[in-house]
């Protein structure tokens, strides 16, 4: 079964572990401006969105880029960047409509999210479980049991259960 | 490498930069963060100067550890000579600032001088630039950030900055970064208010080495796991700081009315109300525990606010202190002090007091333009914030602080202020407990539970685990007991605690994650493992208790300088003649022995290699290096 | 109190502020009683599996105290 990486904003607490681990599992220092995943806030009206790339099926930068280095690897669910055909273009990082593909300024290369190869790093270290890597079949049922929990705590209240 | 930092030289009459290397040595010293503040506020200083002219000096730092994997690695150190007490200025602040300064490629600035006319820094990416700030004079702590983020065109910029009270030179304006962060105590907003310094911004780009990375995420999830396995920490991450509330209301250690009551009886604000108002939690750099609430106010002249907190000590400043039982209150009051940048326990304490003196007839209407100081006003509580942080009316005279406010109200004023060296007391009540007691009467920066508060002497642990704990890294022989009404054995609690949360402050990790309010947090040898792996540098937990102990030392020696004498680590008297009426039969008819106290405090000197006047023997110096200071070396 | 072991996990421990002792509040519970000294508790619950005294029941508490004890 196939597995995701989704974000539930309404968990995040902005704390920015995760943009520290990633960029030390990634490029073995602490520098968020070369990790993958980053946490964007709204501070004057108290909002946190990890914002990561999506791994699309169709994905806008594997559509632009004119080496193909971009592909699709079904086993993870993701979409890997191949550096020896990499020329650098940087038009992937133009075309995603999320900022997933980011630039490493300091390796000179694109970057994006590839799940640590199975094994999100990130999602080991969110405590608050903002970052969830979940089979892709199942996880909206989380989020309908979170929104049907205010219902069954009222109806236990009516039962007296 | 983790260790190739810098440290900037500030000097803001002449405009004058100038940034060097911090050697390997220094650290092996003093670590980072408050140990080498404390270094260079004692070499850059010369001593008897005015804390609010020129030549003060302003020490802002990112812990060793600041964003390196290490728990809550976010805080920064801020130092000076305080304007409130005359002697140690030294403040901690949370939040995201420290982790950028670090790799925005600083971790110390020494800012000295005076700007003719507002300025804020700009630091990023080894660049430091001095900016006009004329048109941020006035703007409250959130707007400042937010109009520098704009001006500089980045929403990441980081900003530590002063609210309108430190703009007036409130003596316990405090500095503030975020939302909610503050480094509160003694009144270092107000020095950089002297100093024309609005704010100091700052975004960074560049790599922190993390010397063993494999080692160090691997470590760093352990030490997650450690601290999120607790009960504390459960608690926190749920109510934040007011879960103390439950445990000290109840018993009977609270500070009521002033220091009339020991308990509110029918307390109403406990910290289970803030889910009525919280939209979620927040937290700072790497913590796991995101323990500030997001809230909105519901009702009144601030319905609709958004704020952050409140902590513990705003519970007590605008709930138990003031007479106060209303959640709201304390919503409200805990917004208003970080909109202008107050030190939230200074405002509380100075509101209570002049309460007392109101009642008493010390104040009247007139000094008071009508407004009614009396227990339980919530509307004049909050009114009397504003009034401090703008200096108005009697809001002017209580900005002086404790020792100031006295000299303007007079001598029939002082037996109702409660504090320590001229800064004023949490609002807990120290009666029933020595070790508490004896904590807040020696800290190196006058009246404080941050320094040496051992709160784990209120759980009652069994003495086996006190010998695990107080018995190391340095070995101890002594009494020790499970009785927290008794003075045995306190002074080395106090001592160990000391020295535990000297060498968290000096790495820049959270307290809360250290054997503060719960003993299965981390200890000496964490501090060792994480600096190990995140450094490389091979420090033991030994070595990192005489870090500490040289760091608290030249602390002493500082405020020696600067006047401290031993008759300074006292209480003032209605702990010792007074007892307590209310709470718990434990807690209840208690009061200090004079005698007793007195002979804690020479254990506790001679615990730290003091003489009986409480200065560092010549032989104390010698061991901990300290014999050739002001050495001059950074 | 087998009836406790039965669903061990979900029960709560707290340590009451009186007289130290530990005992278990039954799940969700927002009162209990120390069975040791009979100080009576207000429960609040920072998760579903624990437990923690949020505080005195205050009308009890003024009845001891007027009681003298």
């Amino acid at each position: 079964m196939q597995k995701i990486l989704i974000v539930d904003h309404e968990r995040c607490t902005g704390c920015r572990l995760c943009e520290l681990v990633c960029s030390v599992k990634n490029a073995g220092v602490s520098n968020p401006s070369r990790a993958r995943i980053h946490i964007i806030k709204w501070e004057m009206e108290g909002f946190e969105l990890p914002m990561v790339c999506q791994q699309c099926e169709s994905a806008p930068c594997m559509a632009v880029c004119p080496v193909d280095a971009l592909s699709r690897d079904g086993d993870l669910e993701r979409v890997v960047i191949d550096y020896d055909l990499c020329i650098g273009c940087k038009l992937c990082v133009v075309a995603c409509p999320f900022g997933g593909m980011g630039i490493d300024t300091v390796a000179r290369k694109v970057i994006k999210c590839e799940l640590c190869d199975g094994d999100p790093t990130c999602v080991a270290f969110c405590q608050p479980q903002a970052l969830q890597y979940l089979p892709a079949s199942t996880v909206n049922l989380r989020k309908k049991r979170e929104a049907g929990l205010k219902f069954a705590e009222l109806m236990r209240k009516f039962a007296g259960v | 490498m983790a260790l190739n930092r810098k440290i900037a030289y500030i000097d803001l009459s002449t405009g004058e930069v100038k940034t060097a290397p911090i050697p390997v040595m220094m650290r092996k010293l003093y670590l980072g963060g408050r140990g080498l503040d404390i270094y260079l506020l004692y070499n850059h200083l010369k001593p008897g100067v005015d804390p609010l002219g020129p030549h003060n000096v302003l020490l802002v730092s990112a812990g060793l550890l600041a964003g390196t994997l290490a728990s809550a690695s976010a805080r920064s150190h801020l130092a000076a000579k305080s304007p409130l007490t005359g002697l140690l200025g030294s403040t901690n602040m949370g939040g995201f600032f420290a982790p950028e300064l670090r790799w925005a490629g600083f971790d110390h600035l020494v800012i000295k001088g005076e700007a003719e006319s507002p300025v804020y820094l700009w630091i990023h990416d080894g660049e430091i630039e001095i900016k006009e700030a004329s048109h941020l004079w006035g703007e409250d702590t959130f707007e400042t950030q937010d109009l520098i983020r704009q001006e500089l065109g980045d929403p990441e910029v980081k900003v530590v900055c002063i609210g309108l009270a430190g703009e007036k030179l409130v003596r316990f304006a405090n500095v503030r970064t975020g939302f909610k962060n503050s480094g509160g105590r003694t009144g270092i907003g107000a020095v950089m208010g002297s100093k024309n310094l609005k704010a100091v911004a700052v975004r960074g780009t560049m790599d922190i080495e993390i010397k063993y990375p494999e080692e160090a995420l691997r470590y760093n999830k352990e030490v997650i796991d450690k601290i999120c396995s607790t009960k504390f920490a459960q608690i926190m991450q749920r109510w934040g700081t007011m879960f103390i509330y439950g445990v000290t209301n109840t018993t009977g250690l609270i500070r009521c009315r002033n220091f009339q009551l020991n308990q509110l009886v029918g307390g109403n604000i406990e910290c289970e109300h803030i889910d009525e108002y919280s939209i979620g939690t927040e937290g700072c750099f790497g913590c796991t525990i995101h323990c500030r609430h997001k809230y909105v106010i519901k009702e009144g002249p601030y319905a609709g606010v958004y704020a952050q907190g409140p902590e513990y000590t705003s519970q007590g400043a605008f709930g138990m202190e003031v007479g106060c039982n209303n959640f709201e209150t304390i919503l409200a009051g805990n917004y208003l002090v970080n909109k202008y940048g107050l030190d939230t326990l200074e405002t509380g304490s100075m509101i209570a007091w002049a309460m007392e003196l109101y009642e008493k007839g010390i104040l009247t209407d007139k000094d008071t333009e009508g407004l009614k100081l009396e227990w339980g006003n919530d509307e004049a509580v909050l009114t009397m914030v504003e009034r401090i942080a703008k200096r108005e009316g009697l809001g002017d005279i209580l900005a002086e602080g404790p020792l100031g406010a006295i000299a303007r109200i007079g001598e029939e004023s002082r037996p109702y202020c409660i504090h320590v060296k001229g800064l004023s007391n949490l609002h807990s009540d120290e009666r029933p407990t020595p070790s508490l007691a004896l904590g807040i009467a020696t800290a190196s920066r006058g009246s404080d539970h941050l320094r040496s508060r051992p709160a784990i002497d209120l759980y009652h642990l069994p003495e086996r685990l006190l010998r695990e704990i107080y018995g190391y890294p340095t070995p101890y022989d002594g009494p020790l007991s499970s009785d927290y009404t008794v003075y045995e054995g306190k002074p080395r609690q106090v001592q160990w605690h000391e020295m535990c949360y000297e060498a968290v402050d000096c790495l820049g990790i959270c307290k809360f994650h250290t054997i503060f309010l719960s003993p299965n947090l981390l200890d000496f040898d964490d501090f060792s493992k994480l600096i190990y792996y995140n450094t490389g540098l091979e420090i033991s937990a030994q070595e990192i208790w005489e870090i500490a102990d040289r760091a608290y030392t030249m602390e002493r020696l500082f405020s020696i300088r600067e006047g401290l004498r031993r008759e300074d680590d006292w209480l003032v008297d209605k702990y010792f003649d007074e007892p307590t009426t209310l709470g718990l039969e434990i807690a209840r008819n208690r009061r200090l022995d004079r005698q007793k106290f007195k002979e804690m405090i020479d254990e506790y000197y001679e615990l730290h290699g003091w003489d009986e006047n409480g200065i560092p023997l010549p032989e104390s110096l010698k061991r901990l290096d300290l014999d050739k200071e002001p050495s001059h070396m950074l | 109190m087998n009836e406790t072991k039965k669903g061990k996990e979900r029960l709560g421990e707290v340590r009451c502020l009186n007289c130290f002792e530990r005992f278990e509040v039954a799940p969700r519970a927002e009162r209990a009683t120390c069975p040791s000294c009979g100080w009576e508790w207000r429960i609040s619950w920072p998760n579903p599996k624990l437990a923690k005294i949020r505080g005195p029941v205050w009308e009890a508490w003024e009845k001891r105290q007027s009681r003298g004890k």
